[in-house]
């Protein structure tokens, strides 16, 4: 009978952790994206050298951890193919404890006429990624933007 | 408050913010979130009918659970099929209706040239709720064991120990008691 009760006071409190670690983790994870992908946060440049003919896409974001698990993140500017094949890329990884902040800034050279293609919306594009990771790796999201160009975006 | 009445209202909180919230919540969304959220792919109105009708599950469960004696099958079923619903409930939330993704949600949604791909990966707590309702079940499985055997045991005590037993005459002899002497008699 004790013993019973006992296993039964085991099994609610796996089930307390476990609800206590789910809103820990997505609490933590929405707190870390919106502040990494929020208009101030986060900056994407083009810029090209007609002198060298290259171009460089820029991306300047601050990433800051106010949640209450520590986190990792992978952020990368990649460029594609029309296919959607990535040919070219720069990334990094950061840890973030809580309370943390890091800018993040990386920077893709590609053929000016390659650039000038993408934001033409002819074919190529290019892509940023956000990876969060937390609760010892086991829960995580990624937000993946992929511009098209043509647009206003 | 008796098993039955805990049962009864167990029921009744769980239909309402399982069954009737669900489906009134809805209607309280304003259109732009409404169009957001079709635009992005996501089924609301199955979702909310799938997590409704668990809702309408678990309470009837809770009330067969509150009915029927701890020691009897039905008992040990309802309880299985309790932790089992609650595992469909837990993997049709995280994976936001469509259950098959175990936990695993891709939202896309088409911004002017633009492409937004949020991916959510919660499939550890799905893996966590797997682990928590084989430990229900094990749980359900001891508590029944363990009402059986209280059971058995309370049957094997006979109700009147003393019943078919009749008193003989010198049962009825009772000694006679004395006042203690104090010895100066």
């Amino acid at each position: 009978m004790r013993a019973v009760r006992v296993f039964g006071l085991v099994v609610a409190a796996v089930q307390l952790a476990s609800m206590i670690a789910f809103g820990a983790s997505m609490y933590t994870i929405l707190l870390v994206a919106s502040s990494t992908a929020s208009g101030d946060a986060t900056a994407i440049s083009v810029s090209i050298d007609e002198t060298t003919g290259v171009g460089f896409l820029r991306l300047d974001t601050a990433t800051r951890n106010e949640g209450l698990l520590g986190v990792n993140m992978k952020i990368g500017v990649y460029a594609l193919d029309a296919e959607g094949e990535r040919f070219a890329d720069n990334s990094t990884s950061v840890h973030l404890e809580v309370g943390q902040e890091e800018p993040v800034s990386l920077t893709l050279r590609l053929p000016a006429g390659l650039i000038r293609r993408m934001l033409d919306g002819d074919g190529d594009c290019f892509e940023v990624t956000v990876e969060l990771r937390t609760l010892n790796d086991m829960v995580g999201a990624s937000n993946t933007m992929t511009y098209r160009g043509g647009g206003s975006a | 408050m008796s098993r039955r009445l805990q049962s009864v209202v167990s029921a009744a909180i769980t239909l309402l913010i399982f069954t009737a919230l669900p489906l009134y919540a809805p209607s309280q969304l304003p259109p732009e979130l409404e169009s957001i959220i079709s635009h992005a792919g996501l089924d609301i109105t199955g979702f909310v009918a799938q997590i409704a009708s668990i809702g309408v599950a678990i309470a009837a469960l809770t009330l067969v659970k509150g009915f029927a004696a701890k020691h009897s099958p039905l008992y040990l079923l309802a309880s299985v099929a309790s932790s089992t619903v609650t595992l469909t409930f837990t993997l049709i939330t995280l994976s936001l209706g469509d259950w098959g993704n175990l936990g695993v949600t891709t939202i896309s949604m088409d911004l002017q040239g633009a492409t937004n791909t949020v991916v959510l990966d919660l499939s550890a707590f799905v893996k966590l709720a797997a682990v928590t309702v084989a430990l229900e079940v094990i749980h359900s499985i001891l508590e029944f064991a363990d009402a059986r055997k209280q059971r058995s045991e309370t049957q094997q005590l006979p109700e009147r120990p003393f019943e078919g037993t009749t008193l003989q005459p010198e049962d009825q002899m009772l000694p006679e008691i004395r006042p203690l002497s104090s010895g100066r008699d």
